[in-house]
């Protein structure tokens, strides 16, 4: 008996010559949260609308919980909550009336829908503001509402697809928290994103696709680990131009790219403790005025600019 | 669960929305009091006239702005209800919750509907007020509003219907700006035939009164109903199956359609030229069914293919209501058999008392060359288009292509003719003008049909159908051939 709960199996969808998904196999176990991470046209979010039975593969299938959303699309949505990126809110409707109008869709009694509701509002916060008009609530109180729209049914898979785009500092910060519980409510989340900090707070692995293709998976502590076996990222800092201290890097080996980062610069460098000692030997030796020079954790950013090296356009 | 936790949540939803929004609101004031002020310039004028008020006039000033209010602002409503739905990104969440098309297109009918029971029931009191005024009776005032209530829920049905196939803004500002104008023309339109039905209330309680009556509820009722199919097949996704429902109604149709010429046909005393006349009817409402089902991509699509039976027979009698283009040539030619072979066994049952004249061979004659024209209209540009089938677009302009082939063929080789050579009556002549080459017919003409098989033109409208025939069949043995594979599939 597998424990996953959605299953991405040969999936292949293409638009005329172009293929948007090709080949994407990739799972998400119960409970688990999976960061869906690629640029913008990797094929992230027709891979989700497809898991969401909103659009058909072209070939290959996508489980939930063991049933094809090709297949049993009807089944399928009763144990998912989609939350797309473009989420709607009806105007000259309150968020009572907004909730209870979707728990009426999902065949909810009207205790059921009291009591749903009263709780939903509770977790994202609406409490305050059920008689509220949709159209007057902030984009974050509004991704909020969806959310809580999203969970009437109480799905066991949380799909979630930019949540996160266009929301405020305070916003991303609040939706970044409500992840977090319904992790801990045992919910599976698939959640795509641009922001690779915050989802790296909020993972337990991620998916890396571009162009279509899986290029990496797996949890994000295994990735990290592999990562700095290979590489280490490096936080360098000189008394002079920026510029100097770049040239200076590149020109030694084992250093393969350099990113500048407030004052300083974060170098991509395959070597092991050993290398590195050498390293700052050498440009110390050369006349490099370093000020600072210190190992730097690796995040998902890290992983995902490893995995994606050269391919991403 | 209690009764009212089984409403449509649809429906709810559209309601609540339109009477919080400020559209009902003061539209619902405006149109009242204009009602007011209608009804107190009319008792002012016909007061200062010396005469007494009547009721039937009295009942024209306030059906006018009734008419406007559930024909124009019900079905408006109706429309941008279901284009808000994309408007307002609320259409997939609809889908999520599990709500089928038909659901979503039945709520907002219904909550369009009570809006107009609202409008009714705000016009009440002057409509009885008219009522008791003398010079209108109740069969008269009850057959009006019947037909306007009805008339109101078929055009909310278009309007629905408008509203599903186009999501894009620019098409639905396009098609709302049309509506507009065909719901305004409609409103106008029916305040003239009240006034008219009042002016010659006798007419209705005729025997061509009432047939015209009952021939007026069922347009409206049938074509109401074949745009609610239409309107949600549209909202289903393009490879699920948006085909069989609209089939299986269109045959429900033309069954009705059977029925119903027959009773009429006995009723008026079994005259032959009226029953070809209701025959050569059915074969082009037939085709224009056929029109859209013909034109449609190859492939049963994922989702079809698990809905095929899955046994070999069961799957073989489904295949013409299971979409695909060739299985809509399948779909058209079955009923173009039944609708011929139900016409021919009625006319054994039943022979009309007319049959030997002239002019039933010649009505005979004008329905096989309507059945071959249409064929042929239908064929070509389906047969030409049917390598990009899987593009919506070029499906809308193969479906607009059968008209404007038909037209020009009528019309080019004239013209050509008429430039090209000196000119005269004997221009209109050709095989594309269906009028002319029945003209060119001999009326009396004996034995038919064998007569007609001697006539050059009939052999080259017969070639020509024939060969169409012989190039669709490839495309309807394919469609056959998708069902029992799928059908097999679905055994293993």
């Amino acid at each position: 008996m597998t424990n996953a709960i959605l299953e991405v199996r040969d999936l292949v969808r293409t638009f005329g010559s172009f293929n948007a998904v090709d080949r994407v196999s990739f799972r998400v176990e119960r409970g688990e949260v999976a960061g869906f991470i690629g640029p913008n046209g990797a094929g992230k979010t027709t891979t989700m609308r497809i898991a969401a039975t909103l659009d058909l593969p072209d070939g290959g299938d996508v489980f939930i919980d063991g049933e094809s959303v090709v297949a049993r699309a009807r089944e399928v949505r009763r144990r998912l909550g989609f939350m797309p990126d473009a989420y709607g809110a009806y105007s000259a409707t309150t968020v009572h009336d907004y909730l209870d109008f979707f728990a009426r869709a999902y065949g909810l009694s009207r205790e059921e829908r009291r009591e749903t509701i009263r709780r939903l509002v509770d977790f994202v916060q609406l409490g305050d503001l059920l008689e509220k008009d949709t159209s007057e609530l902030s984009k974050g109180m509004r991704q909020r509402l969806c959310l809580a729209k999203t969970l009437l049914h109480d799905p066991d898979l949380m799909i979630l697809d930019e949540p996160a785009s266009g929301l405020d500092p305070r916003a991303r910060i609040e939706l970044r928290e409500l992840v977090k519980a319904l992790a801990g409510m045992g919910k599976a989340i698939l959640i795509s994103s641009h922001i690779l900090s915050e989802l790296g707070e909020m993972c337990d692995s991620i998916i890396v696709i571009e162009r279509g293709v899986v290029l990496a998976q797996g949890r994000v502590d295994e990735l990290s680990r592999g990562l700095r076996q290979r590489t280490q990222l490096l936080y360098v800092k000189s008394f002079g131009p920026l510029e100097a201290l770049e040239r200076a890097l590149l020109e030694e080996a084992g250093v393969q790219a350099t990113n500048a980062e407030e004052a300083g610069l974060v170098v991509r460098f395959s070597g092991d403790e050993q290398g590195r000692a050498a390293l700052l030997a050498r440009l110390v030796t050369r006349g490099v005025p370093i000020t600072e020079f210190r190992s730097d954790a690796v995040g998902l950013e890290d992983v995902f600019l490893d995995v994606t090296r050269g391919r991403v356009q | 669960m209690n009764a009212a936790d089984h409403l449509n949540p649809i429906f709810l939803q559209a309601l609540r929305q339109a009477l919080r929004g400020r559209m009902f609101q003061v539209l619902f004031w405006i149109t009242l009091v204009l009602a007011m002020s209608f009804s107190l310039l009319y008792i002012v004028i016909a007061t200062q006239a010396g005469g007494e008020p009547s009721g039937d006039t009295y009942f024209i000033w306030v059906y006018a702005a009734l008419s406007f209010a559930v024909h124009l602002f019900v079905p408006f409503s109706a429309f941008l209800s279901l284009g808000n739905e994309w408007d307002e990104d609320t259409y997939e969440l609809l889908v999520l919750s599990n709500l089928r098309p038909r659901n979503i297109v039945f709520g907002k009918l219904l909550s369009a509907l009570l809006q107009a029971g609202l409008w009714f029931s705000a016009f009440g009191p002057f409509l009885v007020f008219s009522f008791l005024m003398p010079g209108l009776d109740l069969f008269t005032f009850g057959v009006i509003l019947l037909l306007t209530a009805l008339s109101t829920a078929f055009l909310t049905n278009l309007a629905l219907c408008l509203s599903a196939t186009a999501r894009g803004r620019f098409a639905r500002t396009f098609l709302l700006a049309l509506l507009g104008l065909f719901l305004s023309g409609w409103a106008l339109l029916a305040v003239v035939l009240a006034s008219e039905t009042l002016e010659h209330p006798t007419d209705l309680r005729s025997s061509i009164g009432q047939q015209a009556i009952w021939g007026i509820v069922t347009a409206l009722v049938v074509v109401g109903g074949y745009l609610f199919v239409f309107a949600c097949t549209r909202l289903a996704h393009e490879e699920e199956n948006r085909s069989t429902g609209l089939r299986v109604f269109s045959s429900v149709i033309l069954v009705a359609a059977w029925w119903w010429a027959t009773s009429l046909y006995l009723a008026i005393g079994r005259i032959a030229e009226v029953f070809s006349a209701f025959t050569l009817m059915g074969v082009l409402v037939l085709t224009v069914f056929s029109a859209l089902y013909v034109t449609e991509g190859r492939g049963l699509g994922r989702r079809v293919e698990l809905e095929v039976p899955k046994s070999r027979w069961l799957a073989l009698l489904s295949t013409p209501w299971l979409p695909g283009g060739g299985r809509g040539v399948a779909w058209y030619w079955l009923h173009l058999g039944l609708w011929l072979g139900a016409v021919a066994l009625t006319l054994r049952v039943w022979p009309a008392t007319s049959v030997t004249s002239p002019d039933a061979t010649m009505s005979r004659l004008v329905v096989w060359v309507g059945v071959a024209y249409t064929w042929i209209y239908m064929a070509v540009p389906a047969f030409v288009f049917r390598p990009w089938s899987r593009r919506l677009a070029l499906r809308v302009v193969a479906r607009v292509a059968m008209p404007v082939f038909a037209l020009l063929s009528f019309l080019v080789p004239t013209m050509v003719l008429f430039l090209f050579t000196s000119g005269g009556p004997e221009v209109m002549e050709h095989i594309g003008n269906p009028v002319e080459v029945v003209d060119s017919f001999d009326p009396t003409l004996e034995g038919f049909p064998h007569r007609l098989l001697r006539e050059p033109r009939a052999w080259s409208l017969g070639g020509i159908g024939l060969a169409l025939v012989l190039l669709h069949l490839p495309g309807v043995v394919h469609g056959v051939r998708e069902v029992l594979a799928a059908s097999r599939a679905r055994r293993a």
